[in-house]
């Protein structure tokens, strides 16, 4: 299982995995991405529709049922292992930010 | 309710123009009910909103996809024409966000449009020619061939000029996107 072939995640697919930790439908997905990024992330629904299709092909997700008209997914042992692989590489780039950032700021003072 | 009816040539993938024009509609109290072929516009007079317009095409082969239908109603548009594969949104809660969030899936709609600009076009070309090729050798209607070709070389053109238009718009899409 080659995790690497999807990363880096866009902050936009980070956020839309971590929301189908538990099965959920667009709508919903929507909501908890732009709650979960504190605003700062919104997903418009024609990017959604087309973001669900990609990451189901790639695998990523897949169909968790459908109720009153609406489409369930959730997110996949893959999904999962790429959100981890992802979230290492972030781990990582914070520190190393935080590192030359609390440097520059010591020069500058 | 009275209905009014207004023609607007301008071609489909200037997108922005159309909604701009929708919304300014909207704002004297025209609210779009119908698009019919060839840019007629059928609206419904009322009271004057600040309404939101977007338009949307779906990939020719697909159509109307009904979990498309459902994230776009559950987001906050309605649906307030379709014409062909062409869906015109309108909203009138101001929160309600955009159909595309990124370069990328904006892109993906100008490819859309551009595979249907060429799926239009090309057939047209050998079918022209022929025609005015027929009309050259023919005993009674040889004159109307020199109008008949520069007509087809105009269409030719525009959808040319189109698909020109087309790509530099994705192009400019495409420089959006992160490194």
């Amino acid at each position: 299982m080659d995790v690497n072939r999807y990363l880096p995640l866009s902050e936009a697919s980070y956020y839309l995995l971590l929301a189908l930790d538990a099965p959920a439908h667009g709508y919903a997905v929507m909501q908890q991405v732009e709650a979960a990024s504190g605003g700062q992330v919104r997903i418009g629904p024609g990017t959604l529709y087309g973001a669900f299709a990609t990451l189901e092909k790639q695998g990523l997700i897949e169909k968790a049922g459908e109720e009153e008209r609406r489409k369930y997914y959730r997110m996949t042992a893959l999904g999962r292992a790429v959100v981890a692989a992802q979230l290492a590489r972030l781990e990582t780039m914070v520190t190393c930010g935080r590192t030359v950032m609390a440097h520059n700021k010591g020069e500058a003072a | 309710m009275s209905v009014v009816r207004k023609w607007n040539l301008t071609a489909l993938w200037n997108d922005d123009r159309i909604e701009r024009w929708l919304e300014d509609m909207a704002r004297q109290g025209l609210h779009l009910e119908k698009v019919s072929w060839a840019g007629l516009f059928t609206f419904r007079r009322g009271a004057p909103k600040p309404s939101t317009y977007r338009i949307d095409i779906a990939d020719y082969r697909k159509g109307l996809d009904i979990d498309y239908l459902q994230l776009m109603t559950d987001a906050g548009w309605r649906m307030a024409a379709q014409w062909s594969t062409w869906y015109f949104w309108r909203s009138d809660a101001p929160g309600t966000p955009e159909i595309f969030t990124d370069a990328p899936s904006r892109a993906q709609k100008y490819r859309r449009m551009m595979s249907l600009l060429l799926l239009c076009s090309l057939p047209q070309l050998p079918f022209m020619l022929n025609a005015a090729a027929t009309l050259y050798r023919s005993e009674e209607l040889p004159w109307l061939a020199p109008g008949l070709l520069p007509l087809a070389a105009a269409a030719v053109l525009f959808n040319g000029y189109g698909y020109l238009r087309l790509r530099a718009k994705l192009r400019s899409l495409e420089r959006m996107q992160p490194l």
